[in-house]
C-alpha cells in the first residue's frame, strides 16, 4: 500500500510518473518474453489498434469520458487526504438510477431534457451513495477507506437485485432497463461517433483545476489534506469539507456511470461493472494529485485498454496483461517516489 | 560495579543545544532518577542511552568498553531496554501476544514459562485479556513486562506514572525497587520529585543541558524536606532576583475589563484522562497573565480550550461576555481570540502551501482575503507583504514554502497571524521554546505591544524567568488545578518552583 502521507508532501515533478511508466513497460515486455510472446509485436498492435485505428482511437478517447469524469471528482477527496474507495458503487449506483429514470421518461421529454435529468439523476444517485460514509468520516472519525469498501459491495447487490427484479424492462429476458433509443442518446462531436462525455469529461477536470487554484473551498480542502490539526486550528469547517469532497466525488462517480448509460450502452445490465475505480487512482497518482495532468495519462491508459484488448486477441496474450500493466506502473510509481523522497532527503 | 559510563556526551538539534557534555555513570542494580525541567535535556539523554539518537560528541561505555548505539536495536541487543512514555502495545491484540511481540527471536517462550518468569519478577498479568481491555495501569505492567521479558541489564522508564492514578503509582514503584533490587539497573526520567525520593538510590538534576547536581539518597543523613528544598534549587534556583528585571513594557492593567473568563472548567487529555479539573481564571483587559507548570499539568488542554480545538467537558467559558462554551474554533477566531500553538510545525504550519496562506490561514474565506467562493490571491499576497515587512519574517518572500524557513521565522509568522487582526484574547504557548535569544525577546516585545493596545495575554512557558520578567500575574498549574495566583509583589521564584513541583506552598512534613 502507498502511503497517504508521502504522496500528499510529494507533489513536485513528473519525472516519476514518466519514469515509473517506462519502467511498467520495460517489465511488461519482460513478462511477455518470459511466457513466450514478443513484446515488439505486442506493444506495436496495441499503439495501432488503440492509437493509430480511426475506429480504435474513437474507442479510446471514448473510454476516457468516465474516467477524466471520475478522477476530477476523486482529486476532490484526494487532495483533502479522503481515500473514497467507493468510487466503483457510486458508479454503478448512479447509472442504475440514470438507466430507470431515463428509460421512463423516453418518450415524455424532449432530447436535452431528457439527458439532462438522466446525467442529474446518476450523478445525485452517486452523492447519496458517498453521503453515508461521508457523514461516518466527517462526524463520528469512521475511517472512510473501510466504509466506503463495504458500500461497494452493497451497491453491486443492491444493483444487481435490482435490475433483474424491481426495475428489469418487463418485455425482455435479460436483466436490463428499458432501452433508449439510439436518437435519443447523447449526441456525438461532429464529424466523430465520440459522443459528447469526452467534453464533460474535461470540463470536469478544468472545474477541479479551478477550484484548487482560484476557489476558498478548494483551497480549504487542500489544506486539509496536507495538514488536518492545522485546519482544525484554524477554524475551518473541517465537517462541511469532507462532506463536500465526498458528494463531489460520488457524484462525479454517478454522472461518470450515467454517462456511459446515456452515451454508450442506451440502458442498465446486470453486467455493468466497469471498475473504473482502481485506474482513478492509478491516474490520480500518476498526476501527482494534479489536475490538468490527469488528461494525458487518461489519454494513455485509455489507448492501453482499448488497444490492450485487441492486441490480447490478435497476439494471444492473456487479457489480463493490461491490468497487470497498471498494477507495474503503480508499483513503480511508488518506487519512484520512495528514491525521490530518499535523494530529497540526503 | 559501573555498568554504563556516559562522558562528555553533548547534542545539539539545529541551532539549539540539547546537551553540553553530560557525563554521568549508572551502577548495578541502582535506580537512578533524572529529574530536571522540560527541555532540561531528559529526553535527549534518554534517547541516546535507547539509541535513537546518535550524540554529536562524547562517549558510551558499557562494562567499561566503548559502545555506539547506531539504532533502538543496538541498545536493546547490549541489553539496554526502553518503556516509552507513549504506549507502544497493539491494543486489539492480547496481552501475551503483546509480551511476544516484544521478544527476540531466538527468545520465544511458551505461556507457562512466561507466567513463570512473570511471577518471579513479581507481575501478574491477565494474559488472554485483549489489551484494549485492559486499564490503564495494566497496560503500563505490560509494557515493563515486555521490557523485562528480554532480560535487559538497564531498563529506562519515562515518565512511566504519567498515566497512573495513586495506588497504582504506589504499586508500580514498589515493582520498579523489587526489579532494580534484583540486579537489573532502573534509570527513572521522572518530573515528580517526590517519586524520585520515594524509591531512587541516586538523583541526578538536569538544567538546560548541564547536569545541576547529583545526591547519592542512600549516603544522605538529611531528611526529605531539606532534600527537597536541595533539589528544586537545583532545578529552579540561583536566578536572579526579580526586582532587577522589571518589564521594560508593563502596559497599564484594565481591572474593570474582563476580556476572558474560564469558570469551573473540566476537560479531559487525547488518552481521556482528566487534565483540567474545575479551573477558573480571569484575564483583564492589558494583562499579561502567565501560566507556570510542569509540562503535561494541564497547559496544552488550557491553551486548546481557547483555541475552540478541546472539548471542554463542564464549566463555563466567556469572551467578552459573551458565553463562548464549546463553540468552536471558527467562532472563538472571530469572537477575538488568538492562539498561537506551541507544536508550531505540526499544528501551525501547512506543509506544502505558501508563507501567504499560512498567514491569511484563519481568515481565509472573509474579505478582503475572499468574496462568495473566490479566492482574492492578490489582496492575500499584499497582507502578506505587509506582515513580512511589519514583523521582519526572513527571507520575505510570501510565496515560499512555510516549512522552508527556519524556526523563528515560522514564529514571527504564526505570531504575526494573531497579532494581524488585534485579538482581544491573546494565548501564545511556548511562544519563545527553542528560539535564541534575540528572536525570543522579540517575540516578547510584540506581545507585551498586544498588551499595551488592550489585550489580554496568556502566557504559557515553561521557562521561568521569561514569566517573571514578562507576567504581570502567574498562575501555577498543577495536575490541572490552579495551586496559586501571583501577583507581581508576591513573585517569588522558590514560591513558584514549589507550588509547580508540589502544588502547594507548605514545606513538605517531616
Amino acid at each position: 500500500m502507498i502511503s497517504r502521507i508521502t504522496l500528499q508532501t510529494q507533489r513536485s515533478t513528473a519525472t516519476s510518473s514518466v519514469l515509473a511508466v517506462i519502467g511498467a513497460c520495460l517489465a511488461g515486455a519482460i513478462l511477455l518474453l518470459l511466457t513466450g510472446h514478443n513484446p515488439w509485436t505486442a506493444y506495436r498492435l496495441i499503439v495501432e489498434r488503440g492509437l493509430l485505428d480511426w475506429d480504435g482511437l474513437s474507442e479510446s478517447l471514448k473510454k476516457m469520458a468516465p474516467l477524466l469524469i471520475i478522477t476530477a471528482g476523486l482529486l476532490t477527496c484526494l487532495r483533502a487526504g479522503i481515500w473514497n474507495i467507493g468510487i466503483d458503487g457510486q458508479v454503478v449506483i448512479g447509472a442504475i438510477a440514470c438507466g430507470v429514470v431515463a428509460g421512463e421518461l423516453v418518450g415524455d421529454l424532449p432530447r436535452a431534457l431528457l439527458l439532462i435529468t438522466g446525467a442529474v439523476v446518476g450523478g445525485l444517485a452517486g452523492s447519496l451513495w458517498a453521503l453515508g460514509p461521508a457523514v461516518l468520516t466527517a462526524r463520528f472519525g469512521l475511517n472512510e477507506i473501510i466504509t466506503t469498501i463495504m458500500m461497494n459491495y452493497l451497491a453491486f447487490n443492491l444493483v444487481s437485485w435490482l435490475v433483474k427484479g424491481p426495475v428489469k424492462a418487463p418485455d425482455i429476458v435479460t436483466a436490463q432497463t428499458k432501452q433508449i433509443p439510439v436518437q435519443d442518446r447523447l449526441p456525438d462531436l461532429p464529424y466523430t461517433d465520440i459522443h459528447i462525455g469526452l467534453i464533460v469529461g474535461v470540463i470536469a477536470i478544468i472545474v477541479v483545476w479551478l477550484l484548487f487554484r482560484e476557489t476558498v473551498p478548494g483551497t480549504m480542502l487542500d489544506v486539509l489534506g496536507r495538514n488536518r490539526r492545522a485546519a482544525k486550528h484554524a477554524g475551518l469547517p473541517v465537517t462541511r469539507l469532507i462532506i463536500g469532497a465526498f458528494l463531489v466525488s460520488g457524484g462525479a462517480a454517478g454522472l461518470a456511470g450515467a454517462i456511459d448509460v446515456l452515451g454508450v450502452f442506451g440502458l442498465f445490465k446486470a453486467s455493468y461493472q466497469p471498475g473504473y475505480g482502481f485506474v482513478a487512482f492509478a491516474l490520480a497518482y500518476l498526476a501527482r494529485l494534479r489536475s490538468i495532468a490527469v488528461i494525458p495519462f487518461a489519454a494513455f491508459l485509455s489507448v492501453l485498454v482499448i488497444g490492450g484488448d485487441a492486441m490480447s486477441r490478435r497476439a494471444d496474450v492473456p487479457s489480463d496483461f493490461v491490468p497487470v500493466l497498471e498494477g507495474l506502473m503503480l508499483l513503480f510509481f511508488a518506487l519512484a517516489v520512495w528514491f525521490e523522497g530518499r535523494r530529497s532527503a540526503a | 560495579m559501573t555498568v554504563v559510563a556516559l562522558s562528555d556526551i553533548a547534542k545539539s538539534f539545529g541551532e539549539v543545544q540539547a546537551l553540553h557534555g553530560v557525563s554521568l555513570t549508572l551502577q548495578r542494580g541502582e535506580v537512578h532518577a533524572l529529574l530536571g525541567e522540560n527541555g532540561a535535556g531528559k529526553s535527549t539523554l534518554l534517547g541516546i542511552l535507547s539509541g535513537l539518537v546518535q550524540p554529536d560528541a562524547g562517549t558510551i561505555a558499557l562494562d567499561g568498553a566503548p559502545v555506539r548505539f547506531e539504532t533502538p536495536a543496538d541498545a536493546l541487543g547490549a541489553g539496554i531496554g526502553t518503556v516509552y512514555q507513549h504506549f507502544t502495545l497493539v491494543p486489539p491484540m492480547t496481552v501475551i501476544e503483546n509480551l511476544r511481540l516484544g521478544l527476540s527471536r531466538s527468545g520465544w517462550m511458551g505461556s507457562r514459562e512466561l507466567a513463570k518468569r512473570l511471577a518471579t519478577i513479581g507481575i501478574d498479568l491477565p494474559f488472554a485479556a485483549r489489551v484494549e481491555e485492559i486499564p490503564v495501569g495494566q497496560r503500563q505492567l505490560v509494557e515493563i513486562a515486555k521490557a523485562l521479558l528480554r532480560r535487559p541489564r538497564v531498563l529506562l522508564l519515562d515518565e512511566p506514572t504519567s498515566v497512573l492514578a495513586g495506588p497504582e503509582i504506589a504499586h508500580l514503584l514498589e515493582l520498579i525497587r523489587s526489579i532494580a533490587d534484583h540486579g537489573t539497573t532502573i534509570v527513572l526520567v521522572t518530573h515528580k520529585l517526590d517519586e524520585a525520593l520515594a524509591i531512587a538510590d541516586r538523583v541526578t538534576v538536569l538544567r538546560r543541558g548541564r547536569i545541576s547536581g547529583e545526591i547519592n539518597l542512600r549516603a544522605a543523613t538529611e531528611r526529605r524536606p531539606s532534600l527537597t528544598n536541595r533539589l528544586i534549587a537545583m532545578m529552579f534556583g540561583g536566578r536572579e532576583p526579580v526586582a532587577e528585571s522589571v518589564p521594560h513594557y508593563a502596559a497599564p492593567v484594565d481591572e474593570a475589563r474582563v476580556v476572558a473568563r474560564l469558570r469551573e472548567v473540566s476537560a479531559r487529555d487525547n488518552r481521556g484522562a482528566p487534565a483540567l479539573r474545575d479551573l477558573s481564571l480571569e484575564l483583564c483587559a492589558g494583562e499579561v497573565l502567565g501560566i507556570a507548570g510542569v509540562e503535561g499539568n494541564g497547559q496544552q488542554e488550557l491553551a486548546e480550550i481557547l483555541s475552540g480545538e478541546r472539548h471542554i467537558d463542564h464549566g463555563l467559558l466567556e469572551i467578552n461576555g459573551r458565553p463562548l462554551t464549546n463553540a468552536g474554533a471558527r467562532v472563538l477566531i472571530d469572537a477575538g481570540v488568538g492562539v498561537t500553538t506551541d507544536e508550531r510545525i505540526a499544528v501551525g504550519c501547512v506543509p506544502g502551501t505558501s508563507l501567504a496562506i499560512n498567514l491569511v490561514l484563519k481568515r481565509i474565506a472573509s474579505p478582503p482575503f475572499a468574496e462568495g467562493i473566490r479566492l482574492h490571491k492578490f489582496e492575500i499576497r499584499q497582507f502578506a507583504q505587509n506582515l513580512i515587512t511589519r514583523f521582519d519574517i526572513r527571507p520575505g518572500n510570501p510565496d515560499q514554502p512555510i516549512l522552508e524557513l527556519s524556526g523563528g521565522n515560522i514564529q514571527r509568522a504564526l505570531l504575526a497571524r494573531e497579532l494581524a487582526f488585534r485579538p482581544d484574547l491573546l494565548v501564545c504557548n511556548q511562544p519563545t521554546a527553542g528560539l535564541d535569544l534575540l528572536t525570543a525577546e522579540q517575540m516578547l516585545a510584540r506581545i507585551h505591544e498586544a498588551a499595551g493596545e488592550g489585550a489580554a495575554v496568556m502566557l504559557i512557558s515553561s521557562d521561568l524567568d521569561e514569566l517573571l520578567r514578562h507576567s504581570d500575574r502567574i498562575a501555577v498549574l498543577y495536575r490541572g488545578e490552579i495551586a496559586g495566583i501571583l501577583t507581581r509583589a508576591e513573585f517569588d521564584p522558590d514560591r513558584i518552583a514549589r507550588l509547580m513541583v508540589t502544588g502547594t506552598e507548605q514545606e513538605p512534613a517531616a
